[in-house]
């Protein structure tokens, strides 16, 4: 029996999408069976960041509505055997399903995969409702910025209010750099206000914006975001890894370097 | 805050921290206003003192997601 595991964040833009695919992409790579699902209706970017936007037949409401059958629907990665996309469509609103109809589909997925991702749109709407309907595990992403942690804090309510079983936190685009000079809340700071377990913490990395032009995963070896990511999908695993050291920029020369910098202010 | 350079700024990840502190418990208790937290605070103290020994300083309330705390502390009898 599969996990069905809820993406969300409240607020837009701090990378639930990306999230998703990367997490998509390493639990495949654990040799796991795995589906994403975009779940946002009417604005759809999972298959972008996946790179599969151009093999899309059908959608999340045609499986819905009957149009065709599940498996039709179902887009299988470019490289990873064991990853499955389910696309969102892009031309009906998000009242077009319930989230009755969302647990039935996940209820039904959850027999032949080990994880089911979901996607979840923003805001606290239908959207939402729908998303949450199906899991029973949710990652809650944000960003050390107060209107990013506002809104995870009352995500975080609304998955408490409707029995939310196991609830995790994702804190995306750290600069250390910034943590050090007391320009950006660490870590630390953001897990305790929100006062949920922390899952995996993912540095700001250009690299993950470079892999998205690509639609290329960015999880993998390769850069400390990967790294990140690839951890977080351990301890969804289950397996106990400890967290990554963000401070990469702390060897001598890029020191003496920021030194500089800083005088020339 | 370079080496030549000392400043007294004030690293913004506290004034970041006090207003997420008034902001979630707005959020959490529903309060229009900042400020009626405090007035929540001041009433329940009121309440409290009329009916058991407190003091300013050892109590406390305490807002979370799902419920409001109220906390006595300090030695007792």
């Amino acid at each position: 029996m599969g996990e069905i595991i809820v993406v969300t964040s409240g607020k837009g833009g701090v990378g639930k999408t990306t999230t998703t695919a990367n997490l998509g992409v390493g639990l495949a790579r654990l040799d796991k069976k795995v589906i994403v699902i975009d779940t946002d209706l009417g604005l759809r970017n999972l298959d972008v960041v996946m790179g599969l936007e151009n093999r899309i037949v059908y959608n999340l409401i045609d499986v819905i509505e009957g149009n065709c059958r599940l498996k039709q629907a179902l887009i299988k990665d470019r490289r990873c055997e064991t990853l499955y996309l389910l696309p969102s469509a892009q031309t009906r609103d998000k009242n077009a399903i319930s989230p009755e109809q969302m647990q039935k589909l996940t209820g039904e997925l959850k027999e032949e995969f080990d994880y089911i991702l979901l996607d979840c749109p923003a805001g606290i709407e239908q959207g939402f409702k729908n998303a949450v309907a199906g899991a029973t595990r949710a990652i809650v992403v944000t960003t050390p910025e107060v209107s990013a942690i506002r809104d995870a804090d009352r995500i975080i309510g609304l998955l408490e209010a409707e029995h939310m079983k196991k609830i995790d936190l994702v804190i995306n685009r750290i600069r250390m750099d910034m943590v050090k000079r007391g320009d950006m809340m660490s870590v630390a700071d953001v897990t305790e206000i929100l006062s949920i377990p922390l899952i995996g913490a993912i540095p700001d990395d250009e690299q993950v914006v470079i892999s998205s032009n690509q639609g290329e995963p960015v999880v993998g070896p390769d850069s400390l975001a990967g790294q990140a990511y690839a951890n977080i999908c351990h301890r969804i695993t289950g397996e106990e890894i400890p967290f990554l050291d963000l401070d990469s920029g702390s060897g001598f020369f890029t020191q003496i370097g920021k030194l500089f910098k800083k005088n020339r202010r | 805050m370079g080496v030549f350079e000392p400043s007294n700024r004030q690293p913004s990840v506290t004034i970041a921290k006090d207003r997420l502190k008034t902001l979630l418990i707005k959020d959490r208790v529903h309060c229009c206003a900042p400020d009626k937290f405090g007035q929540l605070k001041t009433e329940l103290y009121r309440t409290i003192s009329k009916y058991i020994e407190v003091t300013q300083e050892n109590f406390e309330v305490q807002v979370t997601r799902s419920e409001i705390n109220i906390l006595l502390t300090g030695e007792k009898h």
